[in-house]
């Protein structure tokens, strides 16, 4: 399962309305040749009556983008995190728990590949190609019963949180010689 | 999709960021007695519907965009706590395929499937529609019935045998 995109997904839709919105009022009010000044009087007046809520209001509303607009940029260039876990005294590295995990999916029947990453800690994200024709239920079940069970035993928790994705594979096309 | 949302974020943050800092600045200057002169536009002028225009269509492709960047997903059941397991309509459409196809007298299918529907269009020589339509359904509805979906999608089969042409 890849990384999710989800705050991205958000803040380019909200981005896209505003501007969608704007763009469209413009364009709708050229079109109606409304002559009137695009700092309309009668606003400015209003905003000169109250200048100090204007003033810190639009402030506000400008500080608010900045750090709206640095968090969403950071966000979408910072490397996703690995992090290692420590059991009492020992660190298990985020490579050996997914590569552990990785080699117990990879028996399950019907999986034809897994990609595992460690996302928290502890908290796994996995996706699991399965084979075509591949019985789902069966490495569902299994896969919570052999699987995590066993990393969540090894790593000595209860609850050991994963988002699984499972992908059945094409099916091949047959040659007909 | 995915991939452009991921490159773009980042310029949309930045300049989200720059926009920000930029109404920032003008009310600092507007309160301090140096304010930036505005132009004088009128909503007739031109600049104001290259402007808007430009404006509508970015915030189109930016809808668009984000509309189209997420994966179709269908959530399966919760083997445990903590765990989320998801597959997609096309994994879906694939596990009924498989199953449709190895049916008697079924030359080809073709399945699509979403959250809510899959719909079946299998191909025969042999049989005609009346014939092999309620059993391709209930082999359709078997495959669906026996996965760990908490909302099971409805199932609908269509046959197109050359028995049918009058």
């Amino acid at each position: 399962m890849n990384r999710s995109n989800r705050v991205e997904r958000v803040m380019a839709a909200v981005l896209g309305a505003l501007a969608l919105l704007v763009g469209g009022a413009a364009v709708l009010l050229h079109r109606f040749d409304v002559d009137r000044p695009v700092l309309d009087p009668v606003v400015l007046d209003w905003a000169r009556r109250h200048l100090l809520p204007v003033r810190l209001g639009l402030l506000a509303l400008g500080l608010l983008a900045v750090v709206l607009g640095l968090w969403w940029a950071w966000r979408a260039i910072r490397p996703e995190r690995h992090p290692d876990l420590r059991l009492d005294d020992v660190v298990v590295t985020a490579k050996a728990l997914a590569a552990a995990v990785r080699a117990d999916a990879e028996q399950v029947h019907g999986v034809a590949g897994a990609k595992v990453s460690v996302v928290g800690s502890p908290a796994l994200r996995l996706r699991l190609t399965l084979r075509h024709g591949a019985d789902v239920t069966r490495v569902w079940r299994e896969l919570d019963d052999r699987v995590l069970s066993r990393a969540r035993s090894a790593l000595g928790v209860d609850v050991l949180p994963a988002a699984v994705r499972l992908d059945l594979a094409k099916r091949e096309r047959q040659r007909v010689r | 999709m995915r991939v452009l949302l991921r490159v773009l974020s980042p310029l949309l943050g930045l300049a989200l960021a720059a926009a920000g800092a930029l109404l920032a600045v003008a009310v600092v200057r507007h309160w301090t007695g140096r304010a930036w002169s505005l132009p004088d536009w009128s909503w007739v002028d031109r600049p104001v519907l290259v402007l808007g225009a430009s404006l509508a269509a970015g915030g189109l492709v930016l809808l668009v965009l984000a509309s189209r960047a997420g994966v179709a997903q269908l959530p399966l059941d919760d083997p445990a706590d903590g765990v989320r397991v998801v597959t997609t309509p096309t994994s879906l459409a694939r596990v009924v395929g498989h199953r449709v196809r190895a049916e008697e007298g079924v030359l080809d299918a073709s399945v699509t499937a979403s959250r809510r529907k899959v719909r079946v269009r299998a191909r025969s020589r042999v049989h005609d529609e009346a014939t092999l339509r309620p059993r391709l359904l209930e082999v359709a509805q078997a495959a669906v019935a026996d996965l760990p979906l908490p909302v099971r999608p409805k199932v609908s089969v269509v046959v197109i045998s050359p028995k049918d042409r009058p």
